[in-house]
């Protein structure tokens, strides 16, 4: 038998070895770019070597063992749980959006950076030490037990896997679509047989070898997720201020970039482009104040252009097909037009506006604007953190480690990798905005710089990037650009004048933060049902090949499922990630965090608080969320539906503790199970 | 877990840092230290965001302190809070096994 220590000096020098293989084949593929290799072909070669190798882990890891696959045989390591857990953590979102987020939002973007670190300080203190005491399997398992009582224990257990199932299905998806985005934006592949590439992967891993192949897997993943992120910010850091640790160089660029803000907010140039958008808006507010007639005046002008066209002999057959096209894309109904015309009214004002600061923190017209957004980004962060510690798939992973303490470690490990990517967004939103706002703003029109043409043609529905000479000056304008947040990380090799082979490296780190996060939570999900509603409650004499088999089989059947919704392309479904925060927040948080600190927490108190959170908190979403026919007229304290949570939270907790004092207090059974999880 | 070297002696009241702890007293102490650095965690986050509009006049080798704080600084501070609860939780942990072996050994 290998002592703990044993095992972790075979695992260092295992990971060691891999991060060197990983190192010579990016020398390997630089050498054959140089030599010539199509820029297609890198872009497969690093799909598959990496898909190839998590599928590879997963066979040598395949295992049938309860403990093995529920919880990797509760031996992990410390370090090698936190890295495991920091690639669980970090999504596509994080990955691909987050650095964008804080490009576009400025200061409001970090609300997501402190609430997605801050909230491991309350998963080490409140939560990990004492579920790894607890030591079972899943988090529904927690809740029932320590919830017993009058009812029966599933009771408690069912309401927990369905918040699981919920929290975790909504972000699986927008996962899987990840995948698909990045595998069709860097090889070309269609959406759809993407998702089922990075599918397959997921699948013969963690159908394989569940949380032992995922855990070993991810840690590659962070290993890949790690250079990925650095490369091209260190290269770009190098660039702009010839320091290479861009965590702190960015502090160098931070006056310049202020002072060319300064530069472009009064530029007169600026100022027409900005006055053409609000033309643009007003043209549209006065349509709308015009309904229904307008709408009538406008078809009759389109079906009238297409008639002229038609007459005029001189009309090439695409000023025709233009003419046409422009009827049919004409909004069928009024209110279609209504609907069509205010969303084209908000993006024009939207674009009108002067660019925003990246440091000052919630710029508003007023006093009470500003308020308003300070109070919003308080309630996000507030949200993010008590979600953060109450989601499931992170939790799960701290039943892995040998001991209490290597769960305390482990919780500092995970913040330690996160932050290592973390601490550098900033950094890399910076560094771009000052590169596009010096060397791309104010550049001559017809000479633009190769990476916007590029990604301007990869989606030609949804360009990642646009510019246009509105004002025909031939020079580009801020305004003028047309950004999505995603380029900021995708383009940043190019940006930064890195060969092709990093921006592969770029979509493999991309690939491997979407695929570690399917695989964590497609497990939770598996594990939810087989482990809590088929042992636990319908079958509980079933053998434990038979629980690890039916795990298996509901794996594939869910993965099946994600990606079919994944495949619908559900536009909201990235949006509603951010709401899974305030749903675990509002549901598990309460119960989890008074189950271990509040003896006087019983059954009844915790049902009541798990249910009244969920409807505190999806009743406000629905009533404030436009996606789901609310109105952001409706909103409490101008809170936006993203952080239903700040008052889903507190009537959770409020439930809890009025219920659980109006009924008997918890049995002896439970508070000798307190007595115990306290205990290391 | 680890093994004492010296034989257990009877020792008077917990007072030294290295003294055994009772299982009340390890709860005691967990209880303070938890409490303690989320009040930490709650000023850093809630109180200095709070204010960010009034901190940002602050300029730190070119940083302004608001942003600085909220981009990173606050981040570092995260970590040290979970350093220092497990470190702490480690020790009272040893403690608390020792006092459970004195136990057996009576």
């Amino acid at each position: 038998m290998e002592t703990n220590k044993q095992f972790f000096r075979r695992l260092s020098r295992y990971y060691l070895w891999y991060t060197l293989g990983f190192i010579l084949f990016l020398l390997v593929l630089a050498v054959l770019e140089h030599e010539g290799m199509p820029r297609a072909w890198i872009g497969y070669l690093f799909m598959f070597v990496t898909i190839a190798l998590y599928a590879g882990i997963g066979v040598v890891c395949r295992t049938s063992d309860v403990p093995e696959y529920y919880v990797a045989g509760r031996r992990v390591p410390a370090l090698f749980n936190g890295m495991a857990t920091a690639a669980d953590w970090i999504s596509a979102a994080t990955f691909i959006s987050l650095a964008g987020g804080l490009y576009l939002q400025g200061f409001d973007g970090l609300a997501y950076i402190m609430g997605w670190t801050g909230g491991y300080c309350l998963v080490a203190l409140l939560i990990a030490p004492y579920l790894r005491k607890f030591g079972q399997y899943t988090i529904a398992d927690f809740l029932a037990e320590r919830y017993a009582g009058r009812y029966s224990g599933n009771f408690v257990r069912i309401l927990a896997v369905i918040a699981t199932i919920i929290i975790s299905f909504t972000y699986v998806v927008a996962q899987i679509y990840g995948v698909g985005l990045i595998t069709s934006r860097f090889t070309g592949i269609d959406f759809s047989i993407g998702i089922f590439l990075g599918l397959a992967s997921i699948l013969v891993c963690s159908f394989l070898g569940g949380m032992r192949a995922i855990t070993w897997t991810q840690v590659a993943q962070y290993i890949i997720i790690l250079f990925a992120y650095l490369i091209p910010v260190i290269w770009l850091s190098a660039k702009h201020t010839s320091v290479p640790v861009p965590q702190v160089a960015y502090g160098s660029v931070l006056p310049k970039l202020n002072a060319a803000e300064k530069r472009i907010a009064d530029d007169p140039k600026e100022k027409e482009v900005s006055a053409i958008f609000q033309a643009r808006a007003d043209d549209y507010d006065k349509k709308l104040k015009n309904l229904p007639r307008s709408w009538e005046e406008g078809r009759i002008d389109a079906q009238h252009h297409i008639e002229e066209v038609k007459r005029n002999s001189t009309a090439s057959l695409a000023d025709i097909k233009s003419a046409s096209r422009a009827l049919t894309a004409y909004p069928k109904t009024v209110e279609d037009a209504e609907r069509k015309w205010n969303d084209a009214k908000t993006y024009n004002l939207a674009r009108a506006q002067p660019p925003v600061s990246q440091t000052e923190p919630f710029p508003g017209k007023d006093e009470e604007a500003s308020e308003i957004k300070r109070n919003n980004f308080l309630a996000l962060v507030f949200c993010l953190m008590l979600g953060t510690a109450a989601l499931p798939h992170i939790l799960m992973r701290y039943y892995t480690t040998p001991s209490v303490h290597e769960a305390r470690k482990s919780v500092f490990w995970t913040l330690f990798f996160i932050m290592l990517i973390y601490i550098t967004v900033p950094a890399l939103a910076i560094l771009v905005k000052y590169d596009i706002y010096t060397s791309l703003v104010g550049s001559d029109y017809s000479h633009l710089p190769d990476w916007v043409y590029y990604w301007a043609n990869i989606d030609k529905v949804n360009p990642l990037v646009s510019i246009n000479d509105l004002n025909h000056d031939r020079i580009v304008q801020l305004g003028e650009i047309a950004l999505d947040g995603d380029i900021i990380v995708l383009a940043t090799p190019e940006i930064a004048g890195l060969p092709y082979f990093i921006s592969g490296l770029v979509a493999a780190g991309g690939l491997a933060a979407a695929l570690s996060t399917a695989d964590g939570l497609l497990l939770t999900i598996s594990n939810a049902l087989s482990h809590d509603i088929y042992y636990k409650v319908i079958d509980p004499a079933a053998s434990t090949q038979k629980r690890v088999t039916i795990s298996k089989l509901l794996l594939l059947v869910v993965a099946l499922l994600a990606a079919y919704a994944a495949s619908l392309k559900p536009g909201d479904i990235l949006s509603m990630v951010g709401v899974a925060f305030s749903l675990a927040a509002s549901t598990l948080f309460p119960a989890l965090v008074l189950g271990i600190f509040w003896k006087r927490a019983n059954q009844p108190g915790a049902i009541a608080g798990i249910v009244a959170g969920f409807v505190m908190c999806v009743y406000y979403m629905l009533h404030t969320h436009p996606a789901f026919g609310g109105n952001a007229a409706n909103q409490w304290f101008h809170i936006a539906p993203i952080s239903a949570g700040i008052f889903g939270v507190p009537v959770g907790v409020a439930a809890l503790v009025l219920v659980s004092l109006l009924t008997p207090p918890p049995d002896e059974r439970t508070l000798a199970l307190i007595d115990h999880i306290r205990t290391p | 877990m680890t093994e004492p070297t010296s034989p257990p002696t009877p020792t008077p009241a917990p007072v030294s840092a290295s003294a055994p702890l009772t299982p009340a007293n390890y709860w005691e102490q967990t209880r303070r230290l938890t409490l303690a650095l989320l009040g930490l965690w709650f000023v850093v986050t809630f109180v200095a965001v709070f204010f960010a509009r009034q901190l940002n006049r602050v300029v730190l080798f070119g940083w302004p302190l608001s942003f600085y704080m909220a981009a990173q600084g606050i981040m570092l501070v995260y970590l040290a809070i979970v350093v220092i609860y497990t470190i702490r939780m480690r020790r009272a942990e040893r403690r608390l096994h020792l006092n459970n072996e004195q136990m057996h050994g009576d």
